[in-house]
């Protein structure tokens, strides 16, 4: 279908890339004396879309299908090298700043910006001997909470996957405006969301059997906790505490989680892997499990262990994003499912 | 020699590098590219291709402090897949720091830090969704008591919000500066200078600017509104570089009922003309009564770097003689071996604001 129009995502001014109503991405770079254009994003097993030089000295291509809903990150190869493209903004994923689409999606009002009342993202730097003498941390606290300096608020811990960093969450994830829209439709507590870099880019893919938690644990439950709790208004308390990660950031939630049943009460995994009822000690303490993935992904794993946890008495909620990947979409999509379940005491 | 990677870098990259002499080394990998060249400074350096597949190059040394670049492949003008990205000239570029013989007052150091929010609001003035972003001084959110000044601080031309914390270090140039006591704690709320009304409601060329009716309309009240701020004219000051530096000056004139400091760090309001100003007909007299703003302004506060091109040092220098023929005192800061870039903003931003709301 021609009705192609720029995403969202596009530096200021730029035309391209484009998507259309159907989910196809139409890329256009200009390389003049280049002998090959390629990007990354493409239908799967493909090796994405290879773009044509035109008379102009531009080169365009548009993929062979469409894309399935919501952000995906992508690059050029331009003559072999790895680049991005100039036309759209730049997200911190696969370990480096990529190229970023949306593909409009049926449901993006969840997360679209609205005339609603909005919370803030606050970037701090905290004292941290790990990673220090600053380490990096982003917060966002829901509307109002600079109004009235009484009110405090729960907190949840919310972590990025492997590849990225304290950046996703906000950037492509949303996670604000998910927030935001929820709490102007009265389906939330309003609650602060702290990002933090999970150090999960240190170690290699696939090596994650080598994976020490300690180092970032102690970040997050020895440094940064004290600071949120001291520099902003929290019920500092494990029942107002809460902590979530998708992929390789849910690995890090589950180990942190069980080493220190004492700091959270609320635990979830987006397409971060599950728990069994063996991995739980004492169910009565854990306020919730929640559990969620992509239907591309591997649904019955976390609908098995849901049913396992329920029947040893958990208080286990899963959720299958339909039609979604291991990709963004699904964990915008399990946030906007999870947050409303968070600290109903 | 002595080559080592800055902190522009995305995290892990070897390259670029950058040397003493503040030489640039690029290496990029693109194994069946014709040419590659690396485009710093004004110049397009040619790129080498070695034997692994991989092109290297090195430019002439730059002046101390960051730099926008990018790299040009086979005609693409692309970032450098090492570097961070900055918006400047009006895209996402490359971006890389120099180290500077000063480069401590930017520094991240072990001193309580501030922070920095994104603030979403809608403009009613230009009917769009608009972003600004607001350095909170350390400590902001446990001494409930406290109210602060606030500076309105503005990016130059081609740039946007995000420039003064990111590539200018604004956060770090204060949190450092409180920690020494050489500063008074404050608030820097940095908007985007680009504000204009929907089309349609303009005549002639583009839509003209609608940027101080969105500060002071918008802005102003809402920051007011939403931030322990000290709200009389002594406690609020203005100031931007470059074409910030122009507006900035125009909303300082027009409302010193509002404004009692004024900062233009390498611009002012008669860019881009060297011309001796007239001050009964510049900006529509409101230098005419130099006594009355001399006696409401705090400080008025000018800066250039000593190596800046034509016109800026012209046209700088014919403002400060306006000045002076009105008995309007001024303080003059030249930041030395820089141009028209990001160490002379930022060394102007330190001088600045050491002399602010005392």
């Amino acid at each position: 279908k021609e009705d192609f129009k720029p995403s969202t995502l596009n530096q200021p001014g730029q035309k391209y890339p484009q998507v259309n109503s159907q989910g196809y991405a139409r890329f256009r770079i200009i390389a003049p004396a280049a002998d090959s254009v390629k990007v990354s994003l493409g239908l799967g097993g493909r090796g994405g879309t290879v773009l044509h030089k035109k008379e102009d000295g531009s080169w365009m291509g548009t993929t062979e299908g469409p894309m399935d809903e919501g952000f995906h990150y992508y690059h050029l190869t331009v003559d072999g090298g790895t680049f991005n493209d100039p036309g759209t903004l730049n997200f911190y994923g696969s370990t480096r700043w990529e190229s970023g689409i949306e593909i409009p999606a049926h449901d993006q009002d969840f997360y679209a910006l609205k005339d609603v009342p909005h919370g803030q993202v606050h970037k701090i730097l905290f004292p941290s001997k790990v990673s220090g003498p600053s380490a990096v941390a982003y917060v966002y606290t829901p509307p109002g909470y600079s109004k009235d300096q009484s009110k405090r608020y729960p907190v949840l811990y919310l972590q990025h996957g492997w590849g990225e960093d304290e950046t996703a969450w906000s950037n492509q994830g949303h996670a604000n405006l998910i927030m935001d829209n929820l709490i102007a439709e009265g389906k939330t507590e309003p609650f602060l969301i702290v990002m933090t870099y999970g150090m999960t880019n240190e170690i290699k893919f696939g090596g994650l059997r080598d994976f020490d938690i300690t180092p970032f644990q102690t970040k997050l439950v020895d440094e940064l906790i004290p600071y949120v709790d001291e520099n902003f208004r929290t019920i500092a308390d494990r029942e107002h505490r809460a902590m979530a990660g998708l992929s390789m950031g849910g690995m890090e939630t589950k180990m942190v989680t069980l080493n220190k049943p004492e700091t959270f009460s609320h635990y979830a995994l987006l397409s971060g892997g599950i728990y069994t009822p063996e991995d739980i000690k004492d169910q009565s303490d854990i306020k919730l499990i929640f559990l969620s993935c992509g239907s591309k992904e591997r649904p019955e794993s976390i609908k098995n262990a849901t049913a396992d946890l329920k029947e040893s008495g958990a208080n286990v909620v899963s959720y299958i994003s339909e039609g979604t990947a291991h990709e963004f979409q699904t964990w915008r999509r399990s946030l906007k499912e999870l947050a409303p379940l968070l600290f109903k005491n | 020699q002595g080559y080592f990677s800055p902190n522009t870098n995305q995290p892990g990259k070897q390259y670029p590098m950058v040397n003493s002499q503040g030489k640039v080394r690029a290496r990029v990998n693109a194994p069946d590219a014709n040419y590659v060249k690396l485009d710093i400074g004004g110049v397009k350096y040619d790129m080498v291709k070695t034997a692994d597949g991989m092109w290297s190059g090195e430019s002439e040394p730059q002046d101390e402090g960051f730099h926008y670049y990018q790299i040009v492949i086979d005609g693409a003008f692309v970032n450098d897949p090492g570097s961070k990205s900055y918006y400047g000239a009006g895209r996402w570029g490359s971006g890389i720091e120099i180290p500077a013989h000063d480069q401590e007052i930017y520094a991240m150091k072990k001193v309580p830090h501030g922070e920095i929010t994104q603030k979403f609001y809608f403009s009613k003035v230009t009917k769009t969704w608009r972003d600004c972003f607001i350095y909170t001084p350390p400590n902001y959110h446990k001494d409930l008591d406290t109210q602060y000044p606030v500076l309105y601080l503005q990016h130059g031309s081609f740039e946007d919000q995000t420039g003064w914390s990111s590539q200018g270090k604004a956060n770090l140039i204060l949190d450092n500066l409180i920690a020494a006591g050489k500063a008074v704690p404050f608030i820097i709320v940095m908007e985007n200078g680009y504000a204009s009304k929907p089309h349609g409601q303009s005549e002639g060329k583009g839509p003209p600017s609608a940027f101080e009716e969105v500060i002071l309309k918008e802005v102003i009240p809402m920051i007011d509104a939403e931030y322990r701020t000290l709200t009389d004219r002594k406690n609020r000051a203005i100031a931007g570089l470059s074409m910030g530096a122009n507006q900035t000056m125009r909303i300082f004139m027009n409302n010193l009922d509002k404004f009692a400091s004024y900062g233009g760090f390498s611009g002012t309001s008669n860019y881009p003309s060297s011309d001796s100003i007239d001050p009964v007909t510049f900006l529509n007299g409101a230098f005419k009564d130099g006594a009355a703003v001399d006696q409401k302004s705090d400080v008025f506060f000018l800066s250039i770097g000593t190596t800046e091109p034509v016109p800026f040092p012209g046209s700088v220098s014919a403002f400060k003689d306006m000045l002076e023929k009105q008995g309007i005192s001024y303080t003059f800061y030249e930041s030395p071996k820089t141009a028209h870039e990001w160490q002379t903003w930022r060394r102007s931003l330190h001088e600045f604001a050491q002399l602010l709301f005392k």
